[in-house]
C-alpha cells in the first residue's frame, strides 16, 4: 500500500479520485490547495506519490507545487492533471492527464510508477517526510 | 439508512480548514473503521452534501472554518437542508458558548483541543439516538 497525496480544489473531483484510490488499497491524504499540499509534505506524513491539479487558489498552483517537489523531494513522482491540453509544468511531472480524466487510466499510471519506487533501496527513495 | 447496525459503516464528513488537524482526525476515524469524506470549507461541505451520490451520516465540523459559512451556519444549513444528519461542532469554548447562545444551536460541542476518542464517542451516542424509535 502506498501513501498518495491528492491535491485538487474541486471537492467532487477530489472525492472521486480519493475514494477510487482508497478502494484500490492506497492510503490517501487530501489537500484542497497547493498551499495545503506543501504543509502536508513538510509535516511528518510520508508520501510516495502526488497527484495534483494545475489551477488552484492560493499562493501555490500546480506548477509551483511540482517545481517545489522536484527541488525538495526529487525522487517523489508527481502526476499533473489539468483542464488544459498541455502544460510546461509537465516537464516536472512523471505523467500528465487532461481533464476530464479517466479514473482507471490515472489509477493504472499510479500502479506503474509505484513499483519502480519500491524496487529502489529505501535510502534512495524520495519519500517526503519532514524533520 | 440500513437498520442493521452491524452491517453499517457510517460515513463521517470532516469539515476543517486546518489541513493537519483535518488529516489527523480523518485518519483516526478511518482507523476506527468509519468511511470519511474531507472538506476544507463549509462551501465544500455543502457541495458534497447536495450531491445525490454521496451519503453522509454525521458531520464533524470546526466552528472557525473561514469562508461565507462558519460551523454554526453550516450546522443550521444541515438541519434545514439535510435533516437526519448529525452534526458535531468543535471550537474554542468561548466562541462556541457565545455563538451557541446567540443561535440557539443544539448538539454537541467539543472544546479544542479535543481527544479523537471523544469524537468517536459522540458519533456513537448520536447514532444510538438516531436509531431509537
Amino acid at each position: 500500500m502506498a501513501r498518495i497525496l491528492v491535491v485538487e480544489d474541486d471537492v467532487l473531483l477530489r472525492y472521486a479520485l480519493c475514494q477510487r484510490l482508497r478502494t484500490t488499497g492506497h492510503d490517501v491524504a487530501e489537500a484542497a490547495t497547493g498551499d495545503e499540499a506543501k504543509i502536508i509534505l513538510s509535516s511528518r506524513a510520508e508520501i510516495d506519490l502526488v497527484v495534483t491539479d494545475m489551477q488552484m487558489p492560493g499562493a501555490t498552483d500546480g506548477a509551483s507545487l511540482a517545481r517545489h517537489i522536484r527541488s525538495a523531494f526529487p525522487a517523489l513522482p508527481v502526476i499533473i492533471v489539468s483542464g488544459n491540453a498541455s502544460s510546461p509544468a509537465a516537464a516536472d511531472a512523471a505523467a500528465f492527464f487532461r481533464k476530464p480524466y479517466d479514473l482507471d487510466a490515472v489509477s493504472a499510471c499510479i500502479a506503474t510508477l509505484l513499483p519502480r519506487r519500491s524496487d529502489m533501496p529505501q535510502q534512495g527513495r524520495g519519500r517526503a517526510h519532514g524533520s | 439508512m440500513n437498520d442493521n447496525p452491524a452491517s453499517v459503516v457510517d460515513t463521517i464528513l470532516v469539515v476543517e480548514s486546518d489541513v493537519i488537524a483535518r488529516l489527523a482526525i480523518a485518519e483516526y476515524l478511518r482507523h476506527c473503521g468509519y468511511r470519511v469524506i474531507e472538506a476544507a470549507s463549509a462551501g465544500e461541505a455543502t457541495t458534497l452534501l447536495t450531491s445525490r451520490t454521496i451519503t453522509v451520516d454525521t458531520v464533524f465540523s470546526a466552528v472557525d472554518i473561514g469562508g461565507a459559512l462558519d460551523g454554526f451556519a453550516l450546522a443550521k444549513w444541515v438541519r434545514t437542508a439535510r435533516p437526519g444528519i448529525d452534526v458535531i461542532l468543535t471550537g474554542s469554548m468561548e466562541k462556541v458558548a457565545h455563538e451557541a447562545g446567540e443561535l440557539c444551536e443544539e448538539g454537541p460541542h467539543l472544546k479544542r483541543p479535543y481527544e479523537p476518542q471523544q469524537v468517536v464517542e459522540w458519533i456513537k451516542k448520536l447514532r444510538n439516538l438516531r436509531q431509537k424509535p
